[in-house]
């Protein structure tokens, strides 16, 4: 208890430490969660008419995933040196297995007969992917960013090694001077944020498609 | 009108063509129903006509306008396409479903509503109850319904309809059978229909086109093929009970003979004398009379008139 009330004064009386680690934090996540999306997105676009070209790319993110992001940070290092842009490459690697596996699962797996009637309607490939598509693989697609987002969140703790910054920095300044409250002052921010995220987003998710998931059973 | 000019398919590594060489002609406004056993290329043939699938050789005519070289998208917003599956897209309203081509083509949303409104009734649907309905909340005819709506939407000269009562239970099939046939009848369009079901053929085809092996068998009118198969292949397809297919495409009006028979059950006017002959068989009766909507009895029709018949009187 006193460990608890101590860390919760040490982040009272470092508040603007703890604001600006937390701004870097999430900055960094943006980032993350921005770039991963604009590969993800295209990406799994791109390989849905070629199951050849969808195997090669989802199982190339899939390898990259299995290395653990402190060598994913270590390898890149030397690449792109310290800062954010390092980290941000790590995190991308990390999120974008979800992102591209669910949006290619839910595009591809759109009733083979939506797309024949659109097809025969006299739709584009564009106007297909904007109208039926995306739409009916709305729920998969979102799902696949609410995992992207959490991993990221948690995963950029790892950054401050790299000197990416965020609420990582206070966890690894206090397993360096063995200073625990410090520790738990970077470590239960981020584990309560990754919590929000992942229960706000649910919460989301249930906003949206909620009613269509029902529907559908 | 549909005219197709040796229409080939030949996918590569096939040992012989899907479609071989097929000439035929649709005349405006005529219902032709495609049929043949599975892979005779009826499906492949209808999906060559809005270019889902690329003919190999050939050509084809649309209201005498070779469509061979058009931008499929285009050429098929002109076409009517309603499949088996129905396929209507789940995220949208019946109303929505319906205003698919409209809206590909640009209308004011004005004219689409109006539109919407105007399909919905042809096809039986109260628009006040299904216009903002969506499909999973319909029943399976409710939804081709629909679907030949979504069809019919930007007034297509031409449609094709691939299996349109397969996904349909036995019991409704024959009530939306009737109705589309109505349908079909008051849009007037140039309409290709592949099925497997010989009756469905009979019932719905102006004309009737049997293929066999990527070829074209035989084309003429259900009482053409049922009376003169042109070789053993379409009289073995039509099966032995030809004679009695034949009497379904004629009504028991034809065989009226005046006066009330005595105690004899009755049938209604325009009933098929295929459905006479089975309500002779099942009273043991040797007459029906005929009555009509009100009740009042036209004539009647004797066994003998039923059975003096087919060779005899065509």
């Amino acid at each position: 208890m006193t460990l608890l009330a101590g860390t919760f004064a040490w982040m009272a009386a470092n508040g603007r430490t703890m604001m600006e680690l937390l701004g870097q934090h999430l900055e960094m996540s943006a980032w993350a969660l921005g770039i991963s999306l604009a590969i993800g997105l295209p990406l799994a676009v791109a390989v849905l008419r070629s199951p050849r070209a969808a195997g090669f790319a989802i199982a190339l993110v899939n390898v990259l995933r299995t290395f653990p992001s402190l060598a994913i940070l270590a390898f890149a290092l030397p690449l792109l040196g310290i800062g954010l842009l390092p980290s941000v490459v790590a995190l991308v690697v990390l999120a974008l297995p979800p992102i591209l596996l669910n949006t290619y699962v839910g595009l591809r797996e759109v009733d083979p007969d939506l797309v024949d009637a659109a097809t025969g309607l006299g739709m584009t490939r564009g106007q297909m992917l904007r109208k039926v598509q995306l739409p009916l693989a709305a729920p998969a697609i979102f799902g696949g960013i609410r995992n992207a987002a959490v991993q990221i969140i948690a995963g950029a703790a790892l950054a401050s090694f790299i000197g990416g910054g965020g609420l990582g920095d206070l966890i690894t300044a206090g397993i360096a001077i063995m200073d625990v409250q410090r520790l738990l002052a970077g470590a239960i921010p981020i584990a309560l944020l990754a919590l929000a995220v992942e229960f706000g987003l649910a919460f989301v998710e249930r906003r949206l498609f909620g009613k269509r998931l029902e529907d559908a059973r | 009108m549909i005219r197709l000019e040796a229409i080939t398919k030949l996918y590569p590594g096939a040992p012989r063509p899907a479609v071989d060489r097929l000439d035929i002609e649709m005349a405006e406004g005529t219902t032709t129903a495609l049929i043949g056993p599975s892979g005779c290329g009826k499906t492949t043939t209808l999906r060559m006509i809005n270019r889902m699938i690329e003919p190999s050789g050939g050509r084809l005519f649309i209201d005498g306008t070779d469509v061979t070289g058009l931008d499929p998208v285009l050429l098929r917003r002109r076409i009517g396409y309603v499949i088996q599956q129905i396929g209507l897209f789940p995220h949208q309203s019946v109303a929505e479903n319906i205003a698919t081509v409209p809206k590909l083509l640009g209308w004011p949303a004005a004219t689409i509503a109006a539109r919407v409104e105007e399909l919905l009734t042809l096809v039986g649907l109260d628009p006040a109850r299904f216009r903002d309905a969506m499909p999973h909340r319909l029943s399976g005819g409710q939804r081709q319904r629909v679907g030949v709506a979504r069809a019919l939407a930007a007034d297509p000269p031409v449609m094709l309809m691939d299996e349109p009562f397969g996904a349909i239970d036995p019991i409704a099939r024959e009530k939306l059978q009737d109705e589309f046939k109505e349908i079909l009848r008051r849009v007037r369009k140039t309409i290709v229909m592949v099925t497997h079901d010989l009756d469905e053929a009979i019932k719905m085809g102006d004309r009737i086109a049997i293929m066999r092996d990527g070829r074209l068998v035989q084309h003429g009118s259900p009482d053409e093929i049922l009376s003169e198969p042109a070789d053993a292949f379409v009289e073995a397809f039509v099966g032995p009970d030809r004679a009695l297919k034949r009497l379904s495409l004629r009504k028991v009006d034809d065989l009226l003979t005046p006066g009330e028979a005595a105690e004899a059950p009755a049938i209604g006017a325009g009933a098929t004398q295929r459905e006479a002959l089975a309500r002779l068989i099942d009273s043991g009766a040797a007459a029906l009379n005929v009555r009509d909507a009100e009740g009042r009895i036209l004539g009647h029709i004797d066994r003998t008139a039923l059975l003096d018949r087919p060779e005899t009187r065509r």
